[in-house]
C-alpha cells in the first residue's frame, strides 16, 4: 500500500506528469504519421530523456509506445493509409465511414475503442506480470538462454513468413551486440585496432539508423511524398453510451485477442488486429456490413491492437524479453537509465513498477483527451507531405545518435544502419528481429558462458535442466511447424 | 501471371545474392576470430571471449547456405520483396542524393556546427523529395534546428556541434 502510494506521488510530480501528456500527444502525433509509427517514435524520443530522471524518461516513453498505437488509426480513418501497420485493418471499416461522411463517429469509435484496449491489457498486465515473474524467478543462466533462443526462433517464425531471414536478421543483432569489450574478460573484440570500436556500437544509432532514417531513405528512393487530401472539415464524436453497450461483446472480445496474442513473443500488433478483425467478422451480428463503413469492424481493429501494447510488456517486464520492435527500444530505455527489466524488477523496484502500471493508464485515458480535442489539429498535421517530415526524420535522427556519447562515430553507425536496414527491407528481411537480437545479445552471451562455466565446458549437460528441455523442444516445434503442418493437411485430406 | 513470375525471379535473385553476401562476410569475419593479432586466442582464459560471436557466425553462414540453396530449389513463392510493388515510381538518383546529403551533414556537422551544417541539409533533403514551397521550407529549415538546439543544449544540457563560429562568438 505504502508503495502505491509512493507511486501515486511519484506519478504526480510535475516532472512527469509533464512527461506523461507530453509522451501521450507526441506519440499520437508521430504515430498518425505514415511511415514513422511507434518505433521511429520512441527510438527519436529515446536520446531526449538522457537530460531526465529515470522515472519521468520511462514514463515519458512508455505514454509514446501506447499512443503512437492509437495515432496509427486516425490516418488509416482519415486518409486510407495507416500510420502504424498495427492500423492496417482499421482502414477496412474506418475509411469507408469517412467517405460517408461520419469520420467524426469513426474516430469515436476508434479512440473509445482503443482507450478501453489498452485499459483491459494494462490490467492483465497489472496481473500476469508478477506472476510470470515469479515463475520465472527459479530460471538460471542455462534456463534464460534456451528462453532466449526460443523467444528469437518465434520472433523469427513469425517474421513476414520467412523463417530464415528472420533468422539472419536476429543473428545480425546478436553479432553487433558482441562488437567492443567483453564483458567476462575486458578484452575487446572486433575493433580491428579502430579505437573508437572499443567501446561496442550503442543500440541508438542502431535503432535510429535501422528504423528512422532507413525511412527516410526509404521515402526518397520510392517517391512516395505526395500530397495528402481530407474531404471536408472533421469532428470527433464519441457514440453514446447506449451504443457502447450492444457492442461490448466485441469490445471484450477483440481486448481479449488482444492481450493474448500480445503476450506470444514476435506475433505483435497487426496480427492481432487482423485476427480480431476476422474474428468481430464471424462473430458480430453486423458481419455482412464489414468492410462498408461497420463500427465493429474499427472497434476489433482497434481494441486489439492497443491491447497488445500491455500484452507485450508482459515477457518485457517479467523476463527482460522483447516481443516486438518498440518493446526492444523500451528494454534499451530501462537499461540505459539504470534499471534492468526481468524478475529482479518487481522486488528491487516496486515504486517504479507500480508507477509505470499506473502510468500506462492515464496514457490511455488521456488518450480520450487528445482524440476528442486534436481532429483538427489531425487534418493539418497529416496534410503535411513526406517531403518535408523526412528532412526533420533525418535531422532528429542524426541529434539523437550524436547525443547519445557525443560521438561521430555514432552518427556514421546510424548512417550506416539506415543503408544496411534500406537493403534488407527491400530484400524481404524483417527489421525487428535485428534490434531484439542486439538487446538479448548480452543476456544471450551472459546465460551461455555462465552454463558453460556450470557444466564445465559440457554444452550437453544443458539437457539435465527440464526448463531447458521446454523451451528447446518447443523451438524445435517452432521450428518445424511448416512440416508439422503439411503434415496434418495432408492426413487431413486423405481421411 | 507473368507479374507473379516476374516477382518470384526477382525474389529468387535477390536472395541468392543476399545470401552470398551475407555468408562470405560473415566467414571473413569468423575467419578473422582466430587471427592472433586481433584476438589473443593463444591465451586460454582469452580465448573464450570469441567463443559466443563464433557461434553466432556459424549460425548465419549456416542460415545463408540454407537460403542459397532454398533459392536454387524451391518451388515455394517467397515473400516479394517490397521494392517489386512500386518500381516504376522509385529514383536511384534520388536515392544517391539523399544519401549524399545525409554524409555531407555527417562531415560537416563539426566543421561548421549544428546551426549552421542543419538548415542547408533539410532545404536540400526536401527538395530532392520534391517539395517546392519555398517560403514554409525556409521557415522549416531555420526553425527546426533551432528549436531542436534550443531543447537539445539549452534545456536538456546535452552537447550538439557548436562549430568555430559559435565559438568565436563566444557563445558556447
Amino acid at each position: 500500500m505504502a508503495s502505491l502510494l509512493e507511486s501515486l506521488s511519484a506519478l504526480l510530480s510535475w516532472q512527469t506528469l509533464i512527461s506523461l501528456i507530453l509522451g501521450t500527444v507526441i506519440g499520437t502525433f508521430v504515430g498518425a504519421m505514415p511511415g514513422l509509427g511507434t518505433v521511429v517514435a520512441l527510438a527519436m524520443m529515446l536520446p531526449l530523456t538522457f537530460a531526465i530522471d529515470s522515472g519521468p524518461a520511462i514514463v515519458l516513453l512508455l505514454s509514446v509506445y501506447v499512443s503512437s498505437v492509437y495515432g496509427g488509426s486516425v490516418s488509416a480513418i482519415l486518409i486510407n493509409v495507416p500510420g502504424t501497420p498495427q492500423s492496417a485493418a482499421t482502414v477496412l471499416d474506418g475509411y469507408p465511414m469517412t467517405k460517408a461522411g461520419r469520420a467524426d463517429l469513426a474516430l469515436g469509435w476508434a479512440t473509445g475503442a482503443s482507450v478501453f484496449g489498452g485499459i483491459f491489457s494494462v490490467l492483465i498486465l497489472i496481473v500476469a506480470a508478477p506472476t510470470l515473474a515469479l515463475v520465472a524467478v527459479n530460471f538460471g543462466s542455462i534456463e534464460i538462454l534456451a528462453l532466449i533462443i526460443f523467444s528469437m526462433t518465434t520472433i523469427a517464425w513469425v517474421s513476414k513468413g520467412n523463417t530464415i531471414k528472420g533468422l539472419m536478421a536476429a543473428c545480425l543483432g546478436l553479432f553487433l551486440s558482441t562488437i567492443g569489450q567483453d564483458t567476462f574478460t575486458g578484452t575487446s573484440r572486433f575493433d580491428y585496432g579502430y579505437f573508437p570500436l572499443t567501446a561496442g556500437l550503442h543500440v541508438i544509432p542502431i535503432l535510429v539508423g535501422v528504423f528512422a532514417l532507413s525511412e527516410v531513405f526509404h521515402q526518397s528512393f520510392s517517391g512516395s511524398g505526395g500530397k495528402v487530401q481530407i474531404a471536408g472539415k472533421v469532428g470527433f464524436t464519441f457514440p453514446p453510451l447506449r451504443d457502447w453497450l450492444n457492442r461490448k461483446k466485441q469490445l471484450l472480445r477483440a481486448s481479449a485477442i488482444g492481450s493474448f496474442i500480445g503476450v506470444l513473443p514476435g506475433v505483435g500488433a497487426v496480427t492481432a488486429a487482423f485476427v480480431s478483425y476476422a474474428d468481430g467478422k464471424r462473430s458480430s451480428p453486423n458481419s455482412e456490413k464489414f468492410g462498408t463503413g461497420e463500427p465493429d469492424g474499427v472497434i476489433a481493429s482497434e481494441a486489439s491492437n492497443n491491447a497488445v501494447t500491455g500484452g507485450a510488456l508482459v515477457p518485457t517486464l517479467a523476463l527482460g524479453i522483447p516481443g516486438d520492435g518498440g518493446t526492444a527500444v523500451l528494454i534499451g530505455a530501462l537499461i540505459i537509465h539504470g534499471v534492468t527489466p526481468g524478475v529482479r524488477l518487481y522486488i528491487d523496484e516496486p515504486v517504479l513498477v507500480n508507477m509505470m502500471f499506473m502510468a500506462l493508464l492515464f496514457a490511455n485515458l488521456l488518450i480520450l483527451v487528445i482524440g476528442a480535442f486534436s481532429a483538427q489539429i489531425f487534418t493539418r498535421i497529416l496534410k503535411l507531405p513526406a517531403s518535408i517530415l523526412m528532412p526533420i526524420v533525418m535531422m532528429l535522427s542524426i541529434i539523437g545518435s550524436f547525443t547519445v556519447r557525443g560521438s561521430m562515430l555514432d552518427v556514421v553507425v546510424a548512417i550506416i544502419a539506415g543503408f544496411v536496414g534500406l537493403l534488407l527491407r527491400y530484400t524481404g528481411f524483417p527489421l525487428a528481429p535485428i534490434v531484439i537480437g542486439y538487446v538479448l545479445g548480452q543476456p544471450f552471451e551472459e546465460g551461455l558462458r555462465r552454463g558453460l562455466l556450470l557444466t564445465q565446458g559440457e554444452p550437453w549437460r544443458f539437457f539435465e535442466s527440464p526448463i531447458f528441455c521446454l523451451f528447446i523442444a518447443l523451438t524445435f516445434l517452432v521450428l518445424t511447424s511448416n512440416y508439422w503442418t503439411k503434415l496434418i493437411l495432408k492426413k487431413d485430406k486423405l481421411s | 501471371m507473368a507479374m507473379d513470375e516476374d516477382m518470384l525471379s526477382v525474389d529468387r535473385t535477390v536472395d541468392r545474392i543476399v545470401s552470398v553476401v551475407v555468408g562470405i562476410l560473415a566467414l571473413g569475419v569468423f575467419l578473422s576470430t582466430f587471427n592472433s593479432s586481433w584476438f589473443p586466442i593463444d591465451d586460454p582464459d582469452e580465448a573464450v571471449t570469441v567463443l559466443v560471436p563464433r557461434v553466432i557466425l556459424i549460425c548465419l553462414i549456416g542460415l545463408s547456405v540454407i537460403l542459397f540453396v532454398r533459392s536454387i530449389t524451391s518451388d515455394a513463392k517467397t515473400p516479394v520483396a517490397e521494392i517489386v510493388h512500386w518500381r516504376h515510381r522509385a529514383s536511384w538518383s534520388r536515392l544517391l542524393k539523399a544519401l549524399g546529403v545525409v554524409l555531407a551533414v555527417c562531415l560537416l556537422l563539426r566543421p561548421l556546427g549544428f546551426l549552421i551544417a542543419m538548415p542547408p541539409a533539410i532545404v536540400i533533403l526536401a527538395l530532392v523529395m520534391g517539395y517546392r514551397s519555398w517560403r514554409s521550407l525556409i521557415a522549416v529549415a531555420v526553425l527546426a534546428p533551432a528549436i531542436a538546439w534550443y531543447l537539445i543544449v539549452d534545456v536538456a544540457e546535452l552537447s550538439l556541434p557548436p562549430g568555430p563560429i559559435l565559438q568565436m562568438l563566444g557563445l558556447y
